[in-house]
């Protein structure tokens, strides 16, 4: 909203009917898909009157363990929509030699990066390991829920939202064309004067908002409510990298609050802090955004990476190998990850000096990293190793993840950066660590944890053919990739002038169709897995013989998770209780006390959409009354004092006996 | 504080810790009060009486009064100490502060070079009197 | 270690207890870290603001800065920063004595303390809105430099945050009015004077990193 603005309509602001793209092809079709998609699943929840119990039971739910399942789900829907966009991108770069253009206009190519990115950081790896991290942790440290139970169902609904605002882009308007981390002056006003950029800094603060909840929340939840005995050097190794995850979150967020909330002022009200006049500087936002992008990657990883510790201790039977190098370790990588921003643009400017120092510091957090690998390594060596589906997600990853955390030392080096910057290679190198590490660390998680949260396992079979294709399609996408990369092709490059290029791209887009192989294996795996569920029950609670204190419920866990609070003496506190032989109570059963479920957090998340949606089309009269709609109802919710209830100790008593039973049938 | 678990303890219907944050005593405040304002007078004296010497050392007494004063108000007003919430507040803090020292002055050293280094952009003219 | 009774731990012979039977309700108790923590992260908000005002605040582009406004005077008044400074910690002090009443949960004269907390920060608000006003006249807005952007964005959230506040001291006061200060109104109290006080704090910086240090010639 430049100052020579014409002025808009008082109720539509600029959104005029040619904001729906009718004219192209392929959004067309997508629209149609995704419209007949959703009128199936309406029309189902309404055939089977489900609208009911999904509001009951999950919408409105304050509990961690269906809040986190949610996250997972809404993660694998947009990571459909992200694997989408980068077969388009392989199918272009493949396609467009020898004089052809390829199938995708500049204008739609540099959106679907964008969204790639965007979608791939935000919508699926946040929410997968926000989601897991909910799940697992106050079942790992003893606890019945999250410190904020309310908040959680907040954040969780402001993620989504901000993720149908993504969507929303594709059919009304457009997205941005300014690349995930949105640098100005690209996406200042003048350079990028459409709806796009305000979709992208709307989703992004909107979605900022909810990790920064979940952030306080998980942290405060480490901090105050583990369980009696559960000292910090008595946690598993997930909790550790759930507190320096959260901790980083909440250290570096603002970052990234601050650089968007800046850039929407230069476009909504012209102000000049990286405009490239009036004393405005660009390279101010790339400095601030780095400094929250790069422990945001932090934070992607340590939670992976805490997978990993658990499932490599209850797959090799034994201990996790030093526990106390891998906390440091974990602990070094978030303080370290601070102070080496700078590498993400080495070749701005800054000198040799300042260069130095951070190149200097990025090699050094390969240290800590390698501590950890090798701690897996002898976990696993002289342990009985199980090769079920998490085991061969954690091997694939060792290899993977070593390839891309070299690479990852390459690119530190200033000098070599200067010619790998913004090259392929440095695409290969991130999505090498994204996918090895992230993605198959979330995979193996949900089939490791999938037993706990749903009652029974997934088939193993379609698991591992998921974990081959998944490993062969990211050699044979990303090793070509990586090899023009050292050529000295650049990112995002629509057209080619060298036709000797072309066979790599070629091999490139069949390793993305052989990774494509190995999502819908994953999916089938659901699939089936849900349609032979009583044949893979679980009725123990404890499928994997595991050591941590979640399988000591029953799969899935009551509301109340424990109806005792344990006592926790060792690390790997449940093989301590089934080595000491512990017996579960049977009596004395008390009242649990539990907080109630809540319509705010969708309610108050639904007129943050609205008042985003407005604000991006200049619908000021919209975004006046939703804001106002916000206030009361937020702080209408805080007049109602009557949050919780107690489930009376008959019913803890009958579930419990329930699982006695069960249990006794097993033998 | 590592084997402390606040899951029996008995921080029982909410009450914020009896010495912890939140609550002092009258007396506190008052010496609260007047040290603060103290501070904040000397720093509109000095600037309004023309500071001391050279820009750089009157900058400088700023800081350190702009430091002191925040820290009289850490511990008279907010009444932050080692035993509040085990401790917690303490260590948020020390982080929060640390991030933010290696933000800013990481920030400067970067933005100090790169200004150093490149062209000078429109609008960075100083006007006139300054 | 924990202190209810009913746990042993395994001394002597003794089979180790790995339950607790009897426990405390835990309502409210992560609140104040958790507000805490929520207060680091606007710290390190505002601390963004800084460095960007640090960066990008000497750049005037031949337009009003702090001790020449273009029309012969300075653009920051020192005496109204000093009475904005008195101000807002007065209403600190006040905040604080309503604290110790909310503590023995005398309604009323926590609520006068609180009110005339509130009043005070509205004074502060008054003033601010003049300032821009007369910034407005002068034609300083926020479009003409990078370091009007950098000065009226950080004092108009820092502005934002205390509009914030009182607004959340006229309900509390209604919720105390309705409930007295019971355990939710007390602990919605205890993070409201930390949120106040952390304003004074902010303020603190923003009056001597940006008003007097601009002033220094």
């Amino acid at each position: 909203m430049s100052p020579d603005t014409p002025p808009v309509d008082p109720i539509f602001g600029r959104l005029t009917l040619d904001a729906i793209p009718y004219q192209e092809p392929i959004l067309l079709a997508t629209f149609i898909v995704v419209a007949l998609a959703g009128v199936v699943v309406v029309g189902a929840l309404t055939y089977f009157r489900l609208w009911g119990y999904l509001w009951r039971e999950w919408i409105t739910s304050v509990d961690h363990k269906r809040i986190g399942i949610m996250y997972v789900v809404l993660a694998i829907i947009m990571l459909v929509r992200g694997f989408a966009d980068a077969i388009m991108m392989r199918l272009q770069q493949a396609m467009a030699f020898n004089g052809s253009e390829g199938y995708l206009p500049a204008h739609h190519y540099d959106q679907i990066f964008t969204a790639h990115g965007v979608i791939m950081i935000f919508f699926v790896a946040t929410p997968l390991i926000v989601g897991v991290m909910n799940f697992v942790v106050p079942l790992q440290i003893g606890a019945r829920d999250v410190s904020f139970p309310y908040l959680n169902n907040l954040g969780f609904w402001l993620t989504a939202v901000a993720a149908i605002l993504v969507n929303i882009s594709l059919f009304v308007g457009e997205f941005s064309q300014g690349g995930w981390v949105g640098e100005p002056p690209l996406t200042g006003l003048t350079a990028s004067p459409g709806v796009g950029v305000d979709y992208y800094l709307w989703a992004l603060q909107i979605s900022g908002l909810g990790t920064i909840i979940g952030g306080i929340n998980l942290l405060a939840t480490i901090i105050k409510m583990r369980a009696p005995g559960m000292g910090f050097m008595q946690m598993p190794v997930f909790c550790w990298t759930s507190l320096c995850v959260n901790a980083l979150i909440v250290l570096s967020f603002p970052f990234l609050t601050i650089a968007i909330t800046l850039l929407t002022l230069d476009r909504l009200f012209g102000m000049h802090f990286f405009t490239t006049d009036f004393g405005g500087n660009p390279m101010a936002y790339v400095n601030l955004v780095w400094i929250w992008g790069h422990p945001e990657v932090y934070i992607l990883i340590l939670p992976a990476l805490g997978v990993y510790s658990e499932v490599a201790a209850v797959f090799s039977g034994k201990r996790l190998f030093g526990y106390t190098s891998m906390v440091y370790a974990t602990v070094s990588i978030t303080v370290i990850g601070f102070v080496v921003w700078l590498h993400h643009f080495f070749t701005m400017g800054s000198g040799a000096s300042v260069n130095g120092f951070f190149g200097l510091m990025t090699a050094l957090i390969a240290i800590p990293t390698g501590v950890k690998v090798y701690n897996w390594l002898f976990t696993m060596y002289r342990g009985r190793v199980r090769f079920e589906v998490p085991m061969m997600w954690t091997v694939s990853f060792m290899i993977t993840f070593l390839l891309g955390g070299l690479t990852g030392v390459l690119c530190s080096i200033p000098a070599a950066d200067f010619q790998l910057h913004n090259s392929l290679f440095l695409v290969g190198h991130f999505h090498n660590v994204a996918i090895g590490a992230i993605v198959f660390a979330m995979l193996a998680a949900i089939d490791y944890w999938f037993p706990k949260a749903f009652g029974f396992k997934l088939e193993p079979f379609w698991g591992k053919l998921s974990v081959w294709f998944w490993t062969v399609g990211f050699f044979v996408a990303f090793l070509p990739i990586y090899a023009v990369g050292l050529m000295g092709v650049t990112r995002r490059t629509r057209v080619f002038d060298d036709p000797s290029l072309q066979i790599y791209f070629v091999i490139a887009a069949i390793g993305a169709f052989i990774a494509l192989l190995g999502v819908v294996f994953f999916l089938v795996q659901l699939f089936v897995s849900i349609r032979n569920r009583e044949k893979l029950r679980d009725l123990t609670g404890d499928p994997w013989n595991a050591r941590t204190l979640e399988w000591s419920t029953s799969s899935p866990p009551p509301d109340y998770n424990f109806a005792f609070t344990p006592v926790v003496h060792d690390v790997d506190a449940w093989t301590d209780m089934k080595e000491r032989g512990y017996t579960r109570p049977t009596d004395g059963f008390k009242a649990i006390h539990m907080p109630r479920n809540t319509s705010t957090g969708i309610i108050l998340s639904v007129l943050t959409l609205i008042f985003a949606f407005a604000i991006i089309w200049y619908m000021w009269l919209v975004a006046a009354v939703s804001f106002a709609l916000i206030l009361v109802v937020g702080i209408g919710h805080t007049f109602n004092y009557n949050r919780s209830f107690h489930i009376p100790a008959d019913v803890v008593a009958r579930t419990e006996s329930e699982r006695t039973r069960l249990l006794a049938q097993q033998g | 504080m590592s084997n402390d678990s606040h899951a029996g303890q008995a921080v029982a219907h909410g009450h914020a810790d009896a010495d912890g944050l939140g609550y002092g005593s009258l007396q506190s405040y008052r010496t609260g009060l007047g040290l603060a304002a103290i501070l904040s007078a000397l720093a509109l004296g000095l600037v309004a009486l023309g500071g001391v010497g050279s820009i750089q050392a009157t900058a400088i007494v700023l800081l350190v009064i702009a430091i002191a004063r925040v820290i009289v108000h850490l511990f008279y007003f907010l009444r932050i100490k080692s035993s509040a919430e085990g401790g917690w507040t303490i260590i948020t803090t020390v982080f929060t502060l640390m991030v933010v020292v290696i933000a800013m002055f990481g920030s400067i050293w970067v933005m100090l070079h790169q200004e150093t280094n490149m062209m000078p952009a429109p609008g960075t003219e100083t006007f006139r009197g300054q | 270690m924990t202190t209810t009774t009913t746990i042993s731990h395994g001394k002597g012979g003794e089979a180790p207890v790995f339950h607790v039977t009897d426990e405390p309700d835990h309502d409210g108790h992560s609140t104040v870290i958790g507000f805490w923590m929520f207060l680091m992260s606007d710290v390190l908000l505002f601390a963004g603001l800084f460095a960007i005002y640090a960066w990008l605040g000497g750049h005037y582009a031949n337009g009003p800065a702090p001790l020449d406004d273009g029309h012969g005077s300075p653009l920051f008044h020192l005496p109204i920063v000093a009475v904005n400074t008195v101000l807002m910690l007065l209403s600190s002090f006040t905040c604080a004595i309503g604290m110790v009443e909310v503590r023995q949960r005398h309604v009323g004269p926590a609520l006068k303390w609180f009110g005339v907390t509130a009043l005070l920060g509205l004074g502060f608000l008054y003033n601010q809105v003049t300032e821009y006003g007369h910034l407005a006249e002068i034609g300083a807005t926020y479009q003409t430099s990078a370091f009007l952007s950098c000065f009226i964005t950080l004092i108009i959230t820092h502005s934002l945050h205390v509009v914030g506040g009182v607004i959340w001291v006229a309900v509390l006061a209604v919720q105390a009015l309705l409930h007295g200060f019971n355990d939710a109104n007390e602990r919605r109290a205890v993070c409201f004077s930390m949120f106040w006080n952390f304003l004074d704090i902010t303020w603190v910086c923003v009056f001597i990193f940006v008003y007097l240090m601009g002033l220094l010639k």
